[in-house]
């Protein structure tokens, strides 16, 4: 087999060109749709002064009318994953994600249809206002209220830290190339850095500017407020999907000809780098991601890399270590990629710096490129291979990216230490080329290059380790080394010859674990479930189900949402498929696809201040989020504990301070946990939002369609649901040695566990318990 | 004691029990089509990219796999939603009866089972 990689390109020089972009028109329409958003909360602020408080504060008083509910349950459903996962996930795996969200197809009408009229039913002849409420009232069981307050409140709170955490980064990735926002983020910096240090300032900036929207606005303009907002963020979601479809299809030369495109291309490879500079630096230099090429010493094919994300070489730094970059595997999109940048301003500089025109062989030079590649900072810097990863599943296989299961990337080392592997000469003539393996603790090969130049770096998690090196032919060299990280551990090789039987013993290459692909088809079994039927499970979106005004509205109200999702997922898949062919290299930064494929997109027909409506999208989707959650956790503490359980009779006066004062506090307390958000922080969003429906969907199902439904039996499978999802995280945690890893059963993700188990417990124990009261069944199911 | 006979149900909720029993139906019926289809049409190894089969710019397996079963359910879902769901009276919550009836007993809804005449500016 051969070496995957290839010879490392050592001490080479390097020229640097930096570019960045300043939309003030993008950033121009952004603020007016915040501004928008203002004057929705007001007007609501104005509607809730004129109605009951607490249905009008925490329900919208049960008046939605289709657009209104259509669009709120919409947005709510959609988070920020929609306009930020979602577009990653379909960069990086390709057309595969189609299958992935297929069950948008009924997710409409399962998550309206199955339980909407019922449960706007039910819940006014008892007068809820939350889901908690409507199991208390149906059961006249306090316990079970209890019960799911603490269940929605423990779920939900962790969600809402996640989703603040979001749109801080949101803004920051949206945001971040305006100077505007640079300015000001450094102000911030100087005002309040010494307070939270060790936080990003336009990460900082970015979350301030989300928190004190959200929360202002949900605060004084509640549930109407909500929606309103939905209303307009659902529209912005929809136009920004309907923009971009065209302009992506045409930049691509349409769908047919991306498909075809994208079928041709193989997964790209993952990489550190390690730039030393000739001289240490007299000041700190941000580089915001640039490509690099590597002109071929044997031809003039060239390698190309793009870096991920900005480097900063601080103040008296003379190397950069583990600059994470991808690295193009396929000729014709390297072609491509060279072609676009050859469109910039200096096209005849571009080919000179490539060394085109030098003779083969000489030199091998390294070259920052940019759009506006026309800045050499660094003449004299070298840069080094550290570690180069191919992707696990999918690696060197053309049509992977338009077929199943779709490819898997690499990971990169996280707490990266350094071997610094020092050669010694063989004394042979030209006999540089050196096969470096580098074995694990449990003996598998984690590393094998080839090595040219005395000295060669290998980037590694921290551990022990096992090197070999052998050159051709005979000298060989073997020892255990130790990693620490961010360390450099230095060994000098010295050359003996019983070393190069390793070679010969057959040693072919890295052992690649077995990986089944991105979405082997239980998990696309499991997909089915987690979309339409556990989806139908959070109480955020019953809530929303408990707020239309007539079933008229309902049935409107479901066709819209269902030709809303086809118009937004489909679409995306499509959107962003041509993305990866569009601007290839993004895979380390793929969370970053959409606001700069809508810069792309938008500069390319000369209206880059579309781009402003069109990155608010993922905002949007996020701010649609929170607030929705925010009330669900307010109107828990306020409704549930405080008026239901503590105070009956307390006044609307009061309630309206409380219900401010709350929604207040979750807020900053949101705030405050999302500056220094928990680590594993998307693993609990997806924990918590299958936990919610494996607790909630069984016992409201039950609940609304099932007379003979009792306390016990609801209880149970609430229970039975948070106890089976949760054991399947601990499994995890015990077999697979992490609780984000939980343990899958034939692959199928624990919710589907969580589900049955809930259900099969409520309708067991259920038959072995008392009937309910006749007085609750003749409220509940017998016309009135 | 709930009641042994399903007359005595009120027709809104037996209605809405069978349109949930159609909805998770049509649900079965989507997930027997696109995960079997699918897992034939698209998780075969792609040996040569030009022998991709694509129609109306996607691979034909997202079409015939995903596409037109989602034209199919949104048909459904127009047609079930406009023409098939019932109405019916949702009732009046107790926040918006009038302070001096909150005390009686709720005023009975027809539910005769047949779908209401629409009103003037429902929805």
């Amino acid at each position: 087999m051969d070496n995957p990689v290839g010879p490392l390109f050592a001490s080479i020089p390097c020229v640097p060109l930096l570019a960045t972009s300043r939309s003030f028109g993008a950033l121009a329409a952004f603020v007016a749709y915040m501004i928008g958003v203002f004057i929705l909360a007001w007007m609501a602020g104005k509607v809730l002064r004129s109605r009951s408080f607490v249905s009008e504060y925490f329900l919208g008083s049960r008046s939605l009318g289709t657009w209104a509910f259509a669009l709120t349950f919409a947005a709510t459903s959609a988070s920020g994953g929609t306009f930020m996962g979602f577009p990653s996930k379909i960069y990086t795996h390709g057309w595969i994600l189609a299958l992935w969200i297929a069950s948008y197809m009924v997710v409409p009408i399962c998550s309206m249809g199955l339980l909407g009229k019922r449960l706007n039913q039910v819940a006014r002849r008892s007068g809820a206002i939350t889901i908690p409420d409507v199991l208390r009232d149906r059961f006249e069981s306090r316990g079970l209220g209890l019960l799911s307050v603490m269940l929605i409140v423990f779920f939900i709170a962790f969600n809402l830290v996640a989703q603040f955490k979001s749109g801080g980064e949101i803004l920051r990735t949206l945001l971040g190339d305006v100077g505007l926002f640079g300015t000001l983020a450094n102000g911030l910096w100087r005002g309040i850095g010494h307070l939270v240090p060790g936080v990003d300032p336009g990460y900082l900036l970015g979350l301030l500017c989300f928190a004190v929207t959200v929360i202002a606005y949900t605060t004084y303009g509640g549930f109407h407020a909500v929606v309103w907002t939905d209303v307009m963020q659902g529209m912005v979601m929809a136009a920004g999907v309907v923009i971009m479809l065209p302009l992506a299809l045409h930049q691509v030369g349409g769908l047919a000809a991306g498909t075809r495109k994208l079928a041709e291309r193989a997964p790209p490879r993952f990489v550190l780098l390690r730039v030393e500079l000739a001289e240490a630096s007299d000041r700190s230099i941000a580089v915001a991601s640039p490509w690099v090429a590597l002109a071929g010493s044997e031809d003039r094919s060239i390698r190309l890399f793009r870096i991920s994300g900005d480097i900063t070489i601080p103040i008296g730094a003379k190397a950069i270590p583990y600059v994470r970059a991808v690295e193009l595997t396929d000729p014709v999109e390297i072609e491509e990629q060279v072609a676009r940048l050859r469109v910039s301003r200096d096209a005849d500089a571009f080919e000179d710096r490539l060394g085109a025109s030098a003779p083969p062989g000489i030199p091998r030079r390294t070259f920052w490129l940019d759009r506006r590649w026309n800045t050499t900072a660094f003449p004299d810097a070298v840069i080094d291979l550290m570690c180069v990863r191919e992707f696990v599943s999918g690696a060197g296989r053309r049509g992977t990216y338009v077929t199943g299961p779709g490819p898997v990337p690499p990971t990169l080392p996280r707490r990266p230490g350094t071997i610094e592997l020092r050669l010694p000469s063989t004394g042979r003539s030209g006999d540089r080329a050196v096969d470096v393996t580098i074995d694990g603790p449990d003996g598998r090969m984690v590393e094998w290059r080839t090595i040219e130049g005395p000295i060669g770096w290998f980037a590694l998690e921290p551990g022990d380790y096992r090197l070999h090196a052998a050159a051709e032919p005979g000298a060989a060299f073997e020892g255990p080394v130790r990693v620490v990280e961010g360390t450099v551990t230095r060994i000098d090789a010295a050359w003996s010859a019983d070393g190069a039987a390793r070679r010969e013993a057959g040693v072919s290459g890295p052992v690649a674990a077995s990986n089944p692909g991105f979405l082997p088809i239980s998990l696309a079994i499991s997909f089915f479930f987690m979309w339409a039927i556990a989806g139908s499970g959070h109480p955020g979106l019953m809530l929303r189900l408990m707020a239309f005004k007539n079933t008229v509205t309902f049935r409107r109200a479901v066709i819209t949402v269902t030709v809303y999702f086809s118009l937004i997922y489909l679409p995306l898949v499509m959107i962003f498929c041509c993305a990866r062919l569009l601007m290839p290299g993004m895979d380390l930064e793929s969370d970053r696809v959409m606001p700069r494929m809508a810069v792309l997109l938008t500069e390319s027909i000369g209206h880059a201040w579309l781009a402003g409506l069109l990155i608010a999208a993922p905002f949007a989707a996020v701010m649609s989020t929170v607030d929705s959650y925010l009330l669900v956790v307010s109107s828990a503490f306020v409704r549930d504990i405080y008026q239901r359980n503590v105070n009956p009779n307390v006044s609307e006066s009061s309630i309206r301070r409380m219900s401010h004062l709350v929604t207040l506090v979750i807020g900053l307390a949101a705030l405050l946990g999302a500056i220094h958000p928990p680590q594993f922080l998307q693993d609990i969003i997806v924990y918590s939002g299958s936990g919610l429906a494996a607790c909630f969907l069984a016992p409201i199902v039950f609940t609304i369609y099932w007379p003979r439904a009792n306390r016990a039996g609801c209880m149970a499978g609430m229970l039975a649901g948070f106890v089976s999802h949760l054991g399947m995280y601990l499994a995890g945690w015990y077999w697979n040695g992490s609780f984000y890893k939980p343990y899958e059963i034939w692959n199928m993700d624990p919710i589907l566990v969580g589900l049955i188990v809930s259900f099969a417990a409520a309708l067991v124990i259920t038959p072995l318990t008392s009937p309910p009261p006749a007085h609750l069944v003749r409220k509940y199911f017998h016309a009135q | 004691m709930a009641p042994r006979s399903p007359a005595a149900f009120d027709p809104f909720f037996l209605a809405a029990r069978r349109e949930a029993w159609v909805i998770a139906a049509v649900w079965c019926l989507c997930l027997f089509w696109t995960i079997p289809y699918c897992c034939l049409r698209a998780y075969r190894p792609l040996d040569d990219p030009s022998d991709l089969t694509v129609i109306l710019g996607m691979p034909d397996w997202v079409v015939w796999g995903i596409v037109a079963p989602w034209i199919g359910t949104n048909l459904f879902t127009i047609w079930f939603c406009g023409w098939i769901m019932r109405d019916g009276d949702l009732g009046i919550a107790p926040e918006d009866e009038p302070h001096d009836e909150r005390t009686e007993p709720p005023t009975p809804v027809a539910s005769s089972g047949a779908r209401e005449p629409r009103r003037a500016g429902d929805g």
